[in-house]
C-alpha cells in the first residue's frame, strides 16, 4: 500500500523543477519523504514563529509569501506559483517561519517532512549535499528578487 | 529601414487630437499632421522628437500602429520639462514632430521562431506597436509571450488592451507587479520571476525587452539561464537624444550612437558597453 502510493509522488517529484537534474536515487528517496496535499484559496500555509517542519513544492496555484504588519495586516512580499519552492527556515535554526504564507487560489503541493529530511542530509552529505546547494538556490534567488523590488526599479525619481 | 521625411531637423506642425491618462503620470497623445508633410510610415521601435515650442525637444517612442501612421500615438510619463509641459497640452493645440528616427525591432527575424516580449513599466510603449505588427501577421511566428512588470496594479499600462490580449488563444500574457496589498491577487514579484516558466523554446526563440536599464540586465541574465543565446536578443536602449540623427553625440553609447544605431540593438551589440559604468 505505501510503494503504491509513492510512485506516484516520486512521479511527481522527477517532474517538479527542484529535483531537475537529481539521480534517480534522490529522487526515490526524496519520495519516501514526501506527501500531497492541496490548498483552497485564502488558506494559511505557513504562519510566522510556528515551528517550520516541512517544505513545499508547488505544482499547481499561487501561494503569497506575507509579512505581519500590526496596523496594516498581512503585507504581501511575493507570490509563488507552480514549479517554486515554499519554505526553507526548516533547514537553518531555530527551525521557525519567518513569514505568513497564504493561498492566493487553489494550490496542490508536494509537501517534504523537513525534520526527516534534514536528518537525512546531515547524515549523508552525498544525499545532503546537492540537496543544499538546490535550497541555496532557492534562497539566492529569492534575495536577489527582493533586492531588484527594493530598488524600485520602475521608480523615474 | 526606410525614413519618411524630408527635411530631418524641421520640425513639421501637428495639433493634439486626444489626450488620454493611462496611469496617475503617464498619457498618450493622439497627434495628427496639421498641414501636409506629416509621417507617411513608421517602424515598431522607432522614435519621434516632439518639440513643444519656447520649451524643447524630447525623444518619445511611437506607441500606435504602423498600419495607421497618420494617427500618432506617443505614451509618456511625465517627469522632465519637456514631457510636463506636453502633458499639459490640450485638444486642438500646436507641437512639432520630427522622425521617425532609429532602428525599429526585427519582425522577419523572427518569422518561425517563438517570441517573448519582455517589458515593465513605460517598456511597453515602445514594444506596442511591435505587438500590433506581431498580431496582424500572427500567422509568421510560433508561441507569442508577453511578460509585463509594473510597480503596482494601479500603474499597469494600457490595462484595457493588455485585458484584450490575455482573451486571445493564439499569445499568453503574464503580469506581475513589485508592490500589493492583499486586495491584488495576481502575481506578485518582479518581471524576471516570469521567465522560467514562460511557454517559449529557448533554443527556437527571439526576445524582444524594454524597460529600465537595472530591469533589462536581470532579465538578460534570466534569460540566458534558461538557455536563450544572446544573439537573439534584441533590448532598446534610452539615452538623452538631442539631434535624433547621430550628428551631436548627446546619446552616445561608446562607439554608438543610440538615436541612430539604436534605439533597438542586439544585445550583443551592447552587452559589454553596459558593463563599463563610466559611459
Amino acid at each position: 500500500m505505501e510503494q503504491e502510493q509513492e510512485q506516484p509522488i516520486e512521479r511527481m517529484l522527477r517532474g517538479h523543477d527542484f529535483t531537475d537534474g537529481l539521480s534517480d536515487g534522490h529522487v526515490a528517496r526524496l519520495a519516501s519523504m514526501a506527501s500531497l496535499q492541496t490548498f483552497h484559496a485564502d488558506e494559511r500555509v505557513l504562519k510566522a514563529g510556528e515551528r517550520a517542519d516541512r517544505c513545499y513544492l508547488i505544482q499547481e496555484g499561487q501561494i503569497a509569501i506575507e509579512i505581519y504588519h500590526p496596523t496594516r495586516g498581512g503585507v504581501p512580499i511575493q507570490t509563488l506559483g507552480e514549479g517554486k519552492v515554499l519554505g526553507w527556515s526548516w533547514l537553518v535554526k531555530p527551525y521557525r517561519w519567518t513569514f505568513d504564507a497564504m493561498t492566493y487560489t487553489f494550490t496542490r503541493a508536494i509537501v517534504l517532512d523537513g525534520v526527516r529530511l534534514r536528518e537525512a542530509m546531515e547524515a549523508d552529505p552525498e544525499f545532503g549535499y546537492p540537496l543544499a546547494m538546490r535550497f541555496m538556490e532557492v534562497c539566492a534567488e529569492r534575495v536577489s528578487h527582493s533586492r531588484l523590488q527594493m530598488i524600485d526599479m520602475f521608480d523615474p525619481h | 529601414m526606410a525614413v519618411a521625411y524630408h527635411e530631418p531637423m524641421l520640425p513639421v506642425p501637428h495639433r493634439v487630437r486626444r489626450m488620454t491618462w493611462e496611469t496617475d503620470d503617464t498619457f498618450t497623445m493622439e497627434l495628427v499632421a496639421a498641414g501636409g508633410g506629416g509621417i507617411t510610415s513608421f517602424a515598431p521601435g522607432q522614435f519621434n522628437m516632439l518639440y513643444v515650442f519656447g520649451v524643447g525637444e524630447a525623444a518619445i517612442s511611437m506607441s500606435g500602429s504602423p498600419s495607421n501612421p497618420e494617427t500618432l500615438l506617443h505614451t509618456t510619463r511625465a517627469v522632465g520639462s519637456v514631457t510636463k509641459a506636453l502633458a499639459s497640452l490640450h485638444p486642438g493645440q500646436l507641437i512639432g514632430v520630427r522622425g521617425p528616427y532609429g532602428v525599429s525591432w526585427p519582425v522577419d527575424e523572427a518569422e518561425g521562431r517563438d517570441i517573448v516580449i519582455i517589458t515593465g513599466g513605460i517598456g511597453l510603449a515602445p514594444l506596442r506597436p511591435l505587438i500590433y505588427t506581431l498580431i496582424e501577421q500572427r500567422e509568421r511566428f510560433g508561441n507569442i509571450t508577453i511578460l509585463f512588470g509594473a510597480r503596482t496594479p494601479d500603474e499597469i499600462l494600457f490595462r484595457d488592451e493588455i485585458e484584450q490580449w490575455r482573451r486571445r488563444f493564439d499569445m499568453d500574457v503574464l503580469i506581475t507587479v513589485d508592490r500589493a496589498s492583499r486586495d491584488w491577487r495576481g502575481r506578485l514579484g518582479v518581471v524576471t520571476t516570469l521567465i522560467p516558466q514562460s511557454p517559449f523554446d529557448p533554443k527556437n526563440s527571439i526576445a524582444y525587452v524594454c524597460g529600465p536599464e537595472v530591469m533589462m540586465y536581470f532579465t538578460l541574465e534570466a534569460l540566458e539561464k534558461r538557455g536563450m543565446p544572446r544573439e537573439r536578443v534584441f533590448v532598446s536602449m534610452e539615452r538623452n537624444m538631442k539631434c535624433g540623427l547621430g550628428f551631436c553625440g548627446h546619446c552616445q553609447l561608446g562607439p554608438k550612437f543610440v538615436c541612430k544605431d539604436g534605439p533597438v540593438f542586439r544585445w550583443t551589440e551592447v552587452a559589454s558597453l553596459l558593463d563599463i559604468r563610466e559611459i
